[in-house]
């Protein structure tokens, strides 16, 4: 049972193989490692030919010129089964051609003995730019994912370039680092050199001078690579969205091992420098933005960081300057970290100047660290207590998506009064950023000054007149004053009599205290007169000088003083006779009469 | 009739005091206004509020002063520094101005000596002369008035010596009063001769006003430049002007030291008295 159904399948297939037999198949390649047709390039067209004995005519495609056409393959079978014999035959014919025209040609069919073939499609591309002189050698197995490595070499790759970034998502400012790795089976690498820098869109880059030169060893997709870092380069974004980096082309010289077999030397290798060119793989990084909202005093540092401060002066003077450093140690942006505006938080009193910046920067395989010191100079401006205030370094950590901050401690100094040696630069300078009070009167279209105003000149004026005036009726007056003394002298006995006149009516009633009192206001004022003096500077000295300077004789004075000094004496004592009155009286006017005679002497 | 006559004059003085309340609390809110820009940190309205109150209610020493402030703090150093001068010109005793002045004029040479680099030119203004420090004593650094009022008080103690010569009969006193009094009428006469020097004393300094200016050999735009920019706010003496045809300045000739003598367009350059 099981052998007649194999026969009647063997008979089955032979059938089919009749049916089918005598095609023309016609099929397209572009030359090994590549796959596509470039102008330039050469390629293939295979006519493969079942059961046709015939050989095809040369072809004739268009944009494309034949260089060799021959028949590559052959084979042929017989087969006897159950004494039925069937033959077929198969052979292909190669045409090696070169693409000389861009466009999308087609090809055929052909008939070769009325047997008609399929018709071939094929498109020759531009030339592209990066094709290179050792084109044979190249051999791109996956050129159409830009993420993968091109490896470029026999086969699997013996030498690519490999592109990574030290975080694929990453926030703004985040410092990454871009490192291009070397991964090769060749024994020796001669020289490497890229042809220009790898673009970087949105990323502020600094490159790395920190790669080591030594080759590691590393597996990669199970094979073994010597590897090196030939380039790093950290960068910061610096816009969010999707940034991508474009690998830079190297040209690197390597040596080809070759190994043959000698009949004589057993196996030999020789090696063939070989230059190849070869463009590391593509990036994208995701940039996203920093979180919202930012902190007032965001310093811009994108990390961990932190911050110290350092003051070396324990001394401080006026118009002195000190210094003052602030250090931020951290890992990440740091090149690019700021520090708040020092002169709005420090007091008035200390005036802070730019600082000297100085960074102490190094590049590690993963990110960057380093130091940044900022020396601030001050100067105090008055003295006293003044109280240098902590200063908040407010940065952002990507690690924990937060704003952090790190505080550096303040200070309080006191300030003493230091050389004012009157340089012109270290005088007390600062903005007084307050108003003044404007006052509405004191606004002013004109303005018009004292000395024009007549009210200024009434100042001068009116002291001036005032001061004649009074000048004019004092001299008026000390000319009247001097009259009425001489003319008083002169009637002075005339006055004194006319007072006796008025003491002896007093007599006559018998009034003895009228009559003393009138006889001695006649006496004095008689004095008076005669001596141009008030009756209150009257003494009985001055008097008796004063007689004497007059040439009066001395017992005159002597009659006259105790004439006055018996009629007070009367007036206080009770003795009032009418006798003695009569007497002191008679006596008054001889005295005066008797004065009045030596005087006009 | 008199009734009438009365409340016509009460009206009168009534309406003139309501007036002089109106248009100073008007005035008073427009000064309180312009204040309030400068304090909320508004400096350019502050500036333009201010200009107003100048340009219709008259200036003061404390509102040029202010002007000054809203200028320094937009920056504009070379209209910051003239308003300061002018300042002191209205109040040599104004304090704050003559700080602030320093201060910017500090700044205006810093920015200077940065554009001077290398080149082997002096930016130090040069020192006054013995006559011209003297004219500066008695016109820049005090009022026309203050002398004034020092020859009026002076006078008056003149006055009173002379009364105490006059009449006073005590020797010494009278001597006193005469020698006093030639000694003060003197000062009197000095100090008001100082008065109108003061008076008619027009500051030949002004201030450049652009952000940066190239002084000319000669009053023509095409002429020879001196290498290096002055900044604004830069105080410079005026030697001689050259008017347009309706008499209005055109080109000052202008002098800091001899590195820097040349001639300047009007519109760079604004005199502190007009």
């Amino acid at each position: 049972m099981s052998r007649r159904s194999s026969v009647l399948l063997m008979l089955l297939i032979s059938v089919i193989g009749y049916m089918t037999g005598a095609s023309i198949n016609l099929s397209v390649s572009p030359q090994r490692g590549k796959n596509h047709i470039e102008v330039g390039d050469m390629f293939y067209l295979y006519i493969t030919l079942t059961d046709i004995d015939q050989a095809p005519n040369r072809p004739n495609l268009t944009g494309a010129k034949l260089a060799y056409f021959d028949r590559t393959s052959q084979q042929s079978s017989f087969q006897s089964v159950n004494g039925v014999t069937s033959k077929s035959y198969k052979a292909t014919y190669t045409a090696t051609l070169r693409a000389e025209k861009e466009g999308t040609f087609s090809y055929g069919p052909i008939s070769i003995g009325g047997i008609k073939s399929n018709q071939v499609k094929y498109s020759i591309g531009p030339k592209s730019s990066q094709s290179n002189v050792y084109n044979a050698q190249n051999t791109n197995t996956s050129t159409d994912d830009d993420s993968k490595p091109k490896f470029i070499g026999k086969g699997d790759g013996n030498l690519f370039l490999k592109a990574t970034v030290s975080e694929s998502t990453a926030f703004e400012l985040q410092a990454l680092v871009y490192t291009v790795k070397l991964y090769t089976t060749y024994d020796a690498i001669k020289f490497i050199g890229a042809t220009a820098a790898p673009k970087f869109d949105g990323f502020v880059v600094e490159e790395s001078k920190d790669i080591s030169n030594s080759l590691t060893f590393e597996t990669y997709q199970g094979k073994n690579y010597a590897t090196a870092i030939i380039a790093r380069y950290i960068i910061f974004p610096q816009i969010t969205g999707n940034l991508k980096i474009t690998g830079n082309t190297y040209t690197i010289s390597v040596d080809r091992r070759e190994y043959y077999h000698d009949a004589f030397w057993g196996n030999m290798s020789y090696s063939t420098p070989l230059q190849l060119n070869v463009t590391p793989n593509d990036l994208i990084i995701n940039v996203k933005a920093l979180p919202e909202p930012k902190p007032v005093d965001f310093s811009g540092g994108v990390g961990t960081f932190s911050i110290s401060s350092e003051l070396n002066n324990s001394d401080f003077k006026t118009n002195q300057a000190a210094s003052i450093i602030y250090k931020v140690h951290g890992t990440g942006n740091i090149k690019y970290v700021q520090l708040p505006d020092l002169s709005a938080l420090y007091p008035p009193e200390l005036e802070v100047y730019s600082p000297k910046t100085s960074q102490n920067i190094s590049v590690g395989s993963t990110s960057v660290s380093g130091d940044v010191t900022f020396d601030y100079s001050f100067m105090p401006l008055d003295e006293g207590n003044f109280n240098i205030p902590e200063v908040k370094f407010v940065y952002f950590n990507p690690e924990s998506a937060r704003y952090e901050t790190s505080i550096a401690k303040g200070y309080v100094i006191s300030v003493g009064k230091g050389a004012d040696n009157g340089n012109k630069l270290l005088k007390k300078l600062k903005f007084d950023s307050q108003l003044q009070n404007v006052s509405i009167k004191s606004l002013r279209k004109e303005y018009s000054t004292y000395n024009k105003s007549f009210l200024y000149w009434l100042g001068y004026i009116i002291p001036s007149i005032l001061l004649l005036l009074i000048y004019l009726i004092y001299l008026r007056y000390a000319a009247l004053h001097a009259d009425m003394i001489s003319f008083n002298s002169r009637r002075a006995d005339k006055l004194a009599r006319k007072r006796l006149k008025k003491a002896h009516t007093a007599l006559k009633n018998g009034n003895s205290d009228k009559f003393y009192d009138e006889l001695l206001v006649a006496l004095w004022g008689y004095l008076s007169d005669k001596l141009k003096m008030p009756t209150s500077e009257l003494m009985r000295e001055n008097i008796r000088n004063m007689m004497m300077s007059k040439n009066v004789s001395d017992n005159l004075v002597e009659m006259f003083i105790n004439l006055i000094d018996e009629a007070e004496f009367a007036k206080y004592s009770s003795v009032n006779g009418s006798d003695n009155m009569i007497k002191i009286y008679n006596e008054a006017i001889n005295t005066i009469n008797t004065i009045e005679k030596e005087l006009k002497k | 009739m008199i009734r009438t006559y009365k409340s016509c004059i009460i009206k009168i003085l009534l309406l003139f005091f309501i007036n002089i309340i109106f248009i100073n609390g008007a005035l008073a809110a427009h000064i309180e206004s312009a204040d309030s820009a400068y304090k909320t940190g508004h400096y350019d309205q502050a500036v333009t509020l201010y200009n107003e109150i100048l340009k219709n209610e008259g200036s003061s020493s404390e509102l040029y002063y202010n002007l000054g402030n809203a200028y320094a703090k937009i920056g504009d150093y070379g209209n910051a520094v003239l308003c300061y001068l002018r300042s002191l010109r209205l109040d040599p005793s104004n304090k704050n101005a003559k700080e602030n002045l320093n201060y910017i004029e500090s700044k205006v040479i810093e920015t200077n000596n940065s554009e001077l680099k290398d080149k082997k030119l002096s930016l130090d203004a040069e020192n006054p002369s013995f006559f011209y420090s003297v004219r500066m004593f008695i016109s820049e650094n005090h009022l026309s008035d203050t002398w004034a009022i020092w020859a009026l008080v002076c006078f008056l103690v003149f006055i009173a010596c002379l009364s105490c010569y006059l009449f006073c009969k005590n020797v010494i006193i009278r001597k006193i009063g005469f020698f006093g009094g030639i000694f003060f009428i003197f000062i009197s006469i000095l100090t008001l001769i100082f008065s109108f020097i003061a008076s008619s004393y027009k500051s030949n300094q002004g201030v450049i006003i652009s952000p940066k200016v190239k002084l000319l050999s000669e009053a023509s735009s095409n002429s020879k430049e001196n290498p290096v920019f002055l900044t604004r706010g830069t105080r410079m003496t005026i030697l001689d002007i050259y008017p347009t045809d309706s008499n209005e300045p055109k080109w000052y000739k202008v002098r800091l030291n001899s590195d820097f003598v040349g001639w300047i367009e009007a519109s760079d350059f604004i005199p502190v008295d007009k």
